[in-house]
């Protein structure tokens, strides 16, 4: 579907910033209050805004590494090798690459670097072998003592809401 | 004398963490009712929160698919030798189908994902939009749906325009 000039703009008002007012999408887009609510309405409606989630800093609660990779699969018993990649609290979410129809990716968290490894071993073991590797190194905080709340339980939890 | 660090995340602010990523939008007066707590005391904490940087913003989910963008790829990007702050770079990259871009350490600056009409309209922004910031030379991997759908039923959803080779090779192995 094709947006509207002004649906473009509301759509566009919300898109970093879920949380802006009517009164705050309608100063900054010039369109009239009433019509802004109506129209960020009818794109909730009609699914093209699906939902808002909040931008929660991962070392905030405990998350010190990040990380997106590639994995093999293994040929024998792909599904139970996904389905023990799953259950782990550490993997924020998956996506099957069309191009390399024998791998996923896998955007990864933990509280550290040692228990990153630790839970590589462990896929190693049910065939599941990381082919690359690419640190995510917006950690821009890490040693802001105020910051540390090591509760990476939580951060795991969230990351399944928000998928 | 040094103080100890004040601890920022109690239970109520946890909780509150939880109901703004299932949904950025509630109102303080409805997450206050959720958590059986005062208005007052939701939005002092939200304030708090995003004041120390653990709240750092929101975000609406948008469904770039029904907005005819329904490729969507990684794309690894190196910065032109010389750029110190690849960080700054990224913040050039707020374009429309820019999903999130994250530093990497390695071969690569960053990592951006990426929605786009087909593979010409995602070189062509690549080419024209984002190589002038300071990139040069991507890679492109195509991302399909989430692995977990095989997980969860034996005929998955073919709802991505793009997975159906990855789907069909793990589903029949």
């Amino acid at each position: 579907m094709s947006l509207k000039p002004e649906e473009s703009l509301v759509l566009d008002a919300v898109r970093n910033n879920g949380r802006a007012s009517i009164r705050d999408i309608a100063g900054k887009t010039g369109i009239a209050e009433t019509t802004a609510r109506d129209i960020l309405h009818r794109l909730e409606r009609t699914k093209v805004v699906r939902g808002y989630g909040a931008d929660i800093n991962p070392e905030a609660l405990g998350i010190r590494t990040r990380t997106w990779l590639i994995v093999s699969m293994p040929d024998d018993d792909p599904e139970r090798a996904l389905e023990i990649l799953h259950k782990d609290l550490g993997v924020e979410r998956t996506c099957l690459l069309p191009d390399r129809p024998d791998c996923i990716g896998v955007w990864m968290s933990a509280a550290s670097g040692a228990r990153l490894a630790v839970k590589m071993a462990t896929w190693a073991q049910h065939g599941l072998r990381v082919l690359e590797q690419h640190p995510l190194c917006g950690m821009e905080n890490v040693g802001r003592k105020d910051l540390q709340e090591e509760d990476p339980e939580t951060w795991f939890r969230l990351m399944r809401l928000e998928v | 004398m040094k103080q100890a660090p004040e601890r920022a995340l109690d239970r109520t602010n946890l909780r509150i963490l939880e109901e703004l990523t299932k949904n950025g939008r509630k109102s303080y007066s409805d997450i206050a009712e959720t958590l059986n707590c005062s208005i007052n005391t939701v939005r002092d904490r939200m304030f708090a929160m995003e004041r120390r940087g653990v709240i750092r913003g929101y975000h609406a989910r948008i469904d770039e698919a029904m907005l005819g963008r329904p490729l969507r790829c990684l794309v690894f990007l190196e910065a032109e030798s010389g750029i110190q702050r690849p960080a700054e770079l990224a913040k050039g990259l707020q374009l429309p189908g820019v999903l999130s871009a994250e530093l990497t350490t390695g071969p690569y600056a960053l990592i951006v994902e990426i929605a786009a009409t087909d593979m010409a309209g995602l070189h062509d922004l690549i080419r024209t939009s984002i190589y002038p910031l300071g990139f040069r030379k991507a890679k492109v991997m195509q991302v399909g749906p989430p692995a977990s759908a095989l997980v969860a039923t034996s005929h998955p959803v073919q709802a991505f325009d793009h997975g159906e080779k990855a789907l069909v090779h793990v589903g029949d192995a």
